[in-house]
């Protein structure tokens, strides 16, 4: 003889196919999947070929000013010239290290296709010069700004949004109706616990909530790719996120109320946990950790630059009692004072220096203010589940910040390479170019790491609204 | 008659703790909204105008210089802040704040707050403006739901109009009796705005805002018409309250979460506007503009206008001359390549504003953020200008090479202006358009809100007068 709890899951998921709400929350909610999925993998496609293309224009570049080296170099040798003098030029270390440098992208992750996150609003890629260290990671904005501020309809959007609409309609009338028409009563005749009877509906409910969560999740990592360790970790996340709102939706039913009541509570929630919260965490994070608005970097980057070229030929002094090694390639300073490369090398080690404190505060309170988000957002399962969304899609805070990271190191890399040439007013010859710092994109972080506070999070809120509902229940008033 | 049942329902609602309860919360969402929205607005104002003094100090203090270095050096406009921020953040998250004027090259404003804000920050701000389309409409319709569909399934419907209570009369009493109590929250808070406004703005921005606060305040009592328009026409059709209060908390989902984005999106496919690759070809295409031939052209043109025939003994200085014009030919290519990305973003605005026929946020939130001033339209408006200034300034040191430089063909190495010149260009000093502009481009969204209310008018007499006395 099966067990009470299955016999009631089976009764109720026999009931849950001839409900008309159910099926047409499921329909909207595969619907709205399906057009999520082509959205996202639109936007990734649009971005991986703009990042491919702008790779392809700067090998391009690249190895046709190594030619062009190469040719110049010729004609100088058949004619006998010694190859120590350049003009501007691809054999100008200023020209190649100051003026063309090199434009770096980084392809979007696979799985930027399930959840934008952030990725739609950073540059698709940096110019990396020496001498230019305060420009980087400004370019003209090319996406409408209308819909950057209404946000993708990405896999994620569905599964933050959508998915606890669908929660909350599978378990708001838990048991509501089938009390105000008496049915209830008739049913607890049977010799079945009413724990049991909840938790059988509730069964049933989570059961049909898991399968389409699982169908969303599979399809969208067969179309993005993604890895089974991230899907499995993407897939849990959901689960607790859906199963929270079924949750909860139990526990209001608890009450005993009518399933309008139910339903309005509900409501009542979603937009206070879902929307007002979060909106007003980020509010708060912003009030307590204010960061200084970027036309005060303007500014100060301004200001530090009128009084570096103010300042005549003293920035070249300073930068070479810095670096002594300098002082020794260069030689005679008055004349390398000349140089305008050299002089803007100078001044751009003054610029940044005097930039540097509205950097490190911004830095700073930017810093604080996403630490603030994240432990004061996560009474909010919205936040968490958005926060392990772009965690694992590598679209979120921390991806974004070890990708601009990659790119300051590589433009040290590269100003550390082209300034002595400038400095011993070397030229750049065709065999230099291959010796020339390459870029390697930062590697994708897992995300698994960053993923667990998020889980536990989840798995905790799910945990008390059912307990709640298991708990509850039983003392609900007698129907 | 029809105002003793809006006295009935509005006592009703008044009295019921979970009204108060939710008019509590909303009227606390919405004041806190406000005024740490004029806290913000109050201190970006400041950084901005301080920042803008800093680089009038900049430009003012340079030393002495040829007039196009001065050119080059530059000078930044700082998108200034629209005491109407505290409402409605619009889309300036999302375009930039700081905009830098130089010659040769046209640039949007760069440096989007949204780049160094948080990825939470996507899910949504807290403004009086989100309190109002999101938060105010759910109270709407929880208010009204069961404004018929109640009174139909408790049958107190036919007793009511045995009594002579004409439909017209009840349909009309019951919109009323939703509306004073929602009063009862937006005139206190809209007070308070008032009230901070008044403490923290400068006088000329309040007179600035005051028609646009007019004019706004219209769009939102407009748009709680409409929901409250809807509530009663599902709620006399639907089969009971709770398949009313499904329908109407679906449409309020649809309408506050999934139009925008799903707008936004299809607008982007239908009106797809200039990809990044076809800017980056118009960028370049600018940069291969030959000034060899401007050099030709020029010459030949000082030489048949002076009657000489050799530069040397011409009365200008050809190089001064060229830049002149060369400016004015690279200017004529980048605004084309600019108007062209802006008529898409715009374009995509007004596809976007269409769907508004289904659901009238997509009406509404357009209108809130032209007037104030935080949509796209504002900042090119913004941008503009600033292209103007530069355009102008640029040029005004073009013309002093030209009137002082060394006449003839090489270029005056010898020639420097100081501080006078300096500040002889006027600061960049912008003005912020005039409410009618702001509604001006909002036709559209003007129109569909217009038929949403005509059209409900007719629909809710319509619908009370058919409709179903007894439960079904």
């Amino acid at each position: 003889m099966p067990s009470p709890l299955f016999t009631v899951a089976r009764t109720e998921a026999r009931l849950l196919r001839a409900d008309r709400t159910a099926l047409w929350s499921t329909l909207i909610f595969a619907a709205a999947t399906a057009y999520a999925l082509t959205v996202g993998l639109d936007l990734r496609a649009e971005r991986t070929e703009a990042a491919r293309a702008i790779l392809a224009a700067d090998v391009e570049r690249w190895t046709e000013g190594q030619a062009e080296a190469d040719s110049i170099e010729q004609a100088m040798r058949a004619e006998g010239l010694p190859l120590d003098s350049y003009e501007w030029g691809p054999r100008s270390p200023y020209a190649v290290g100051m003026y063309y440098g090199r434009d770096v992208t980084t392809e979007p992750t696979p799985l930027s296709a399930l959840a934008v996150g952030q990725a739609d609003l950073y540059p698709a890629s940096h110019q990396i010069t020496a001498g230019n260290r305060v420009a980087t990671g400004t370019s003209d904005a090319l996406t409408s700004p209308l819909r950057l501020a209404a946000g993708s309809f990405d896999l994620a959007f569905v599964l933050l949004y959508l998915l606890p609409l669908l929660a909350l309609a599978l378990g708001y009338d838990l048991t509501a109706s089938e009390r105000e028409r008496g049915t209830l009563r008739l049913v607890l005749a049977q010799p079945v616990p009413r724990r049991t009877l909840v938790a059988g509906k509730l069964l049933a409910r989570g059961g049909l909530l898991a399968v389409l969560v699982i169908t969303a999740t599979v399809a969208g990592f067969v179309v993005a790719g993604g890895g089974p360790g991230r899907w499995a970790l993407w897939t849990v996340a959901t689960l607790l996120y859906g199963l929270f709102w079924l949750g909860l939706a139990a526990a209001v039913d608890a009450r005993g109320r009518s399933a309008a009541a139910n339903a309005v509570v509900l409501a009542v929630c979603w937009l206070g946990l879902g929307v007002v919260f979060p909106a007003a965490v980020t509010l708060l994070a912003g009030q307590v950790h204010p960061a200084p608005t970027r036309a005060a970097f303007v500014a100060a980057t301004r200001t530090a630059e009128a009084d570096a070229s103010q300042r005549g030929t003293e920035p070249l002094s300073e930068f070479l009692a810095d670096h002594p090694e300098m002082a020794e390639a260069v030689g005679d300073e008055e004349a390398a004072a000349e140089s305008f490369a050299v002089m803007a090398i100078a001044r751009d080690a003054v610029v940044a220096e005097a930039v540097e404190p509205v950097v490190a505060q911004f830095a700073e309170q930017r810093a604080r203010q996403t630490a603030f988000v994240r432990t004061v957002g996560a009474l909010s399962p919205s936040v968490l589940a958005h926060a392990a969304f772009l965690d694992l899609a590598g679209t979120g805070d921390a991806q974004q910040r070890r990708s601009l990271d990659a790119v300051e190191v590589y433009q040290d890399e590269w100003r550390a390479h082209f300034e002595p040439l400038v400095f011993a007013d070397t030229p750049f010859n065709a065999a230099d170019y291959p010796e020339a710092p390459q870029f390697t994109p930062a590697p994708e972080a897992s995300g698994a790491r960053q993923t667990g506070g998020p889980l536990l999070g989840l798995a905790l809120a799910m945990a008390v609204v059912l307990g709640l509902a298991v708990v509850l229940h039983p003392r609900a008033p007698a129907p | 008659m029809t105002g003793t049942i809006a006295r009935k329902e509005a006592a009703e609602t008044l009295r019921d703790g979970r009204f108060r309860w939710a008019a509590a919360a909303v009227l606390v969402l919405l004041t806190g909204a406000l005024i740490s929205g004029w806290i913000h607005t109050d201190r970006l104002a400041d950084q901005h105008a301080e920042a803008a003094r800093a680089d009038r100090d900049v430009w003012t203090g340079q030393e002495e210089k040829n007039p196009h270095s001065a050119a080059h050096f530059g000078n930044y406009a700082f998108k200034p802040v629209t005491p109407l921020l505290a409402v409605d953040r619009g889309v300036t998250a999302y375009t930039g704040v700081a905009l830098f004027m130089e010659g040769h090259a046209i640039q949007d404003a760069r440096y989007r707050p949204a780049e160094d804000a948080s990825a939470s920050a996507r899910l949504g701000e807290l403004t009086a403006a989100a309190v109002l389309q999101w938060l105010v409409p759910l109270l709407v319709v929880l208010l009204t739901f069961g404004a018929f569909a109640g009174e139909r399934e408790r049958g107190t419907l036919r007793p009511l109009l045995s009594q002579g209570v004409s439909r017209r009369a009840l349909a009309g009493g019951k919109a009323l009796g939703a509306a004073a109590p929602l009063a009862l929250i937006l005139i206190p808070a809209a007070i308070l705005g008032a009230v901070a406004m008044a403490l923290f703005a400068p006088p000329e921005a309040a007179a600035w805002s005051a028609p646009r606060v007019g004019l706004l305040a219209l769009v939102y009592l407009a748009y709680f018409a409409v929901f409250v328009g809807v509530s009663l026409l599902v709620s006399a059709l639907a089969r009971s309250p709770r398949s009313a209060l499904l329908i109407l908390l679906g449409f309020w989902f649809a309408n506050g979460f999934i139009a925008p984005r799903l707008a936004a999106d299809v607008a982007e496919r239908v009106h797809p506007g200039l990809t990044a690759e076809a800017f980056a070809e118009g960028e370049a295409a600018v940069g291969d503009l030959s000034w060899d031939d401007l050099t030709v052209r020029v010459t030949e043109q000082i030489l048949t206008e002076e009657g000489v025939s050799t530069l040397d003994s011409a009365s200008v200085n050809m190089p001064a001359v060229r830049l002149y014009e060369g400016e004015k030919m690279e200017t004529e290519a980048y605004r084309a390549l600019f108007e062209q990305l802006a008529d898409g973003f715009e374009g995509q605005g007004r596809v976007a504003q269409a769907g508004a026929i289904v659901a009238p946020l997509l009406a509404v939130a357009p209108l809130s953020t032209a007037l104030t001033g935080t949509d796209y339209r504002h900042h090119r408006h913004f941008a503009d200008a600033a292209e103007a200034y530069r355009y102008g300034y640029v040029q005004a040191l073009n013309q002093n090479l030209i009137d002082n430089a060394a006449p003839g063909a090489t270029w005056d190495r010898e020639y420097v202006v100081g501080e006078e010149v300096w500040a002889g260009i006027p600061a960049f000093d912008y003005e912020a358009p005039s409410a009618g502009w702001a509604l001006g481009g909002h036709g559209l969204a003007l129109g569909f809100l217009g038929l949403w209310l005509v059209g409900l008018a007719f629909a809710v007499p319509a619908a009370v007068a058919r409709m179903p006395l007894d439960p079904r």
